[in-house]
C-alpha cells in the first residue's frame, strides 16, 4: 500500500522540523510549508492525504489558509487537523464563523505526540 | 485684560501649545514649559516624542486638514525622561476669513483609574501572548529531545546534534522572554553609568554572531569614526539591542522570498546622540503594523512572546531617547535608536 502523505503548514522551523520528523518515523511520507500560501500552493499541487496546520502565522493566518482550503475544489476533501497554540476558545471562534466548516481535528500545543498520532490514523489509517 | 488671558492660558492644566501648520510651537503654558523647556520654535514631535518627524495619524495634522476638532491617547517623554500617557484634543484657531492657521492642542493626564483599566487589559493581552509563547517554546524543547532519543535509538549523530541545538535554542528563548517579562514588571531607572558605544556594538556582535551563523543570515557591524561614550545603562541599553537584533534575524529566518539575507548593526554619534541601527533584508513590516510593533504585545509570531520590541521602547523611552522603525514589505527594516548622550 502507498504511504501516506501529511503536509505541515507551520511556521516555526523548530516545530516543522519535528513534526516532519515524527510522521516519517511514524511510516508518512511528508511536505512542509512555513506560510499559508506556500502551504496552499504545495496542498494544491501534491494533494496530500492529511494536512496539519498552524493557526498564528504571518501575512497568511491559518484561518484564512483553511477557508480556501475548504473553498478549493483541489482541496476541501483534505482532512485538515489544526496544531496550535492559540487557546481552545479558537474551537468555538471556528464554529460561529459561517463561512468555514471545523477542521478534522485540534491538537493543542504543547503537542502531545500519542494524541497527534491516534488523530492523524483515525482519519487516514 | 490681555494679561489675565496670558494668566488663563499659562494656568491651564495638562500641557497646551499652539502650533503652526510646520508642527512648529508658537505658544505654550507653564506646565509645558516646565516639563519640556522653552519651545523656542521647536516641532511637537521632537519635544514631545524625540522625533525627526510628525507622528502618524497627528491630530493636530487633521485639524489643519478638515478645520475640525480631533483627538487621541499618546505617551510623551519629559525631558527628565518621564513617560506621561495623555489624552489629546486639538482646537483649530481661525484668521478673520476663517482660514485655520494655527492649531491649539491641549494634552491632559489620563486619570488613574483609566490608567488601571487600561494596565489590565494589557495585562490580560500580556497573559495571552506569554502563554502562546511558551507553548511553541516548550514544543520547540519537546521537539529537541524527541530528536536526540530517536537520534540516539538510530545511532544517528547528526539527528542528535539537531536536536541539542533545537534544545539549546529554545532555552535561550524562554530565558529571553523570563527576562522581559520581568523587565516589564518592573518600572526601573536605568542605572546611569559611561557606555563605551564600541564597546556595547563588539559584545553584541559575540553574542548574536553564533544564532546569525546557524540561521545562514550574513551578520556585520559598522562603528563610525570617531565614536566615543555615551551615559546609559549598560545591561538595559545591551538587552534593548539585542531585542532588535533577534527581532530582525527572525524577519530573515521567515522570509522565504530572497536568496540571502543580511542583518547590520551601526553605530555614530552627532553633537548630541548616540544613533544605533539595525538594518536588514528579512521580512519587513506593512505601514499599520509598523506603529502597533512598539506599542502593544505585538504577536507577530516570527518569536517569541513579541515583548522584545515592547521592552525595547520602553528602555529606549527611559533613556529619553527614540526608537523608529522604517519599513517596506518584501524589502526589509532599518531601526534606529537615538539615546542623548547627556
Amino acid at each position: 500500500m502507498a504511504e501516506k502523505r501529511i503536509l505541515v503548514i507551520e511556521d516555526e522551523e523548530d516545530i516543522l522540523s519535528y513534526m516532519m520528523t515524527f510522521f516519517e518515523d511514524h511510516g508518512y511520507k511528508t511536505l512542509g510549508a512555513t506560510t499559508g500560501q506556500q502551504g496552499m500552493d504545495l496542498a494544491r499541487r501534491e494533494v496530500p492525504d492529511l494536512i496539519t496546520l498552524d493557526i498564528s502565522m504571518p501575512e497568511k493566518s491559518g484561518i484564512k489558509t483553511l477557508r480556501e482550503l475548504q473553498q478549493d475544489p483541489k482541496t476541501s476533501k483534505i482532512p485538515v487537523v489544526i496544531v496550535t497554540g492559540v487557546s481552545e476558545e479558537l474551537q468555538t471562534y471556528i464554529e460561529h464563523r459561517k463561512q468555514i466548516k471545523p477542521p478534522a481535528g485540534y491538537v493543542f500545543k504543547p503537542i502531545n505526540t500519542q494524541e497527534l498520532l491516534e488523530t492523524v490514523k483515525r482519519l487516514i489509517a | 485684560m490681555e494679561n489675565l488671558y496670558r494668566q488663563y492660558f499659562d494656568e491651564m492644566p495638562g500641557y497646551v501649545t499652539v502650533q503652526d501648520p510646520e508642527h512648529r510651537i508658537l505658544d505654550a503654558n507653564r506646565r509645558f514649559r516646565k516639563d519640556f523647556g522653552d519651545p523656542a520654535g521647536g516641532t511637537c514631535y521632537k519635544l514631545y516624542k524625540n522625533r525627526k518627524e510628525k507622528c502618524p495619524d497627528c491630530a493636530v495634522e487633521r485639524s489643519f486638514e478638515d478645520g475640525e476638532s480631533h483627538g487621541g491617547e499618546e505617551v510623551v517623554v519629559t525631558r527628565e525622561g518621564k513617560e506621561v500617557p495623555v489624552s489629546i484634543c486639538t482646537r483649530p484657531i481661525r484668521d478673520e476669513q476663517g482660514n485655520v492657521v494655527a492649531v491649539m492642542e491641549i494634552l491632559s493626564d489620563i486619570p488613574d483609574s483609566r490608567l488601571i483599566q487600561s494596565k489590565l487589559s494589557s495585562l490580560d493581552l500580556l497573559v495571552s501572548t506569554i502563554s502562546h509563547g511558551i507553548k511553541g517554546q516548550l514544543t520547540g524543547l519537546d521537539g529537541g529531545i524527541y530528536l536526540m532519543n530517536s537520534g540516539s535509538a538510530k545511532n544517528d549523530t547528526e539527528r542528535v546534534k539537531k536536536g541539542l541545538a533545537m534544545v539549546l535554542r529554545n532555552l535561550g528563548r524562554v530565558r529571553s522572554m523570563v527576562l522581559n517579562i520581568l523587565y516589564y514588571s518592573k518600572d526601573r531607572e536605568p542605572l546611569w553609568t559611561s557606555v563605551a558605544a564600541t564597546d556595547l556594538v563588539k559584545d553584541l556582535a559575540d553574542s548574536i554572531k553564533k544564532r546569525a551563523e546557524e540561521t545562514g543570515v550574513d551578520f556585520s557591524t559598522e562603528i563610525a569614526a570617531g565614536v566615543g561614550e555615551f551615559e546609559a545603562d549598560p545591561k538595559a541599553t545591551q538587552s534593548m539591542l539585542a531585542n532588535i537584533l533577534e527581532y530582525a534575524l527572525d524577519a530573515c529566518a521567515t522570509d522565504p522570498g530572497k536568496g540571502k539575507h543580511w542583518v547590520r548593526l551601526s553605530v555614530s554619534q552627532d553633537a548630541g546622540n548616540t544613533i544605533f541601527r539595525v538594518q536588514h533584508n528579512g521580512r519587513g513590516i506593512d505601514p499599520e503594523t509598523r506603529e502597533k510593533v512598539l506599542n502593544l504585545f505585538y504577536v507577530s509570531k516570527i518569536e517569541g512572546a513579541g515583548l522584545g520590541l515592547f521592552i525595547s521602547n520602553k528602555i529606549v523611552n527611559a533613556h529619553g531617547g527614540s526608537l523608529e522603525v522604517d519599513s517596506t514589505p518584501d524589502v526589509g527594516t532599518t531601526f534606529t535608536v537615538r539615546l542623548p548622550k547627556r
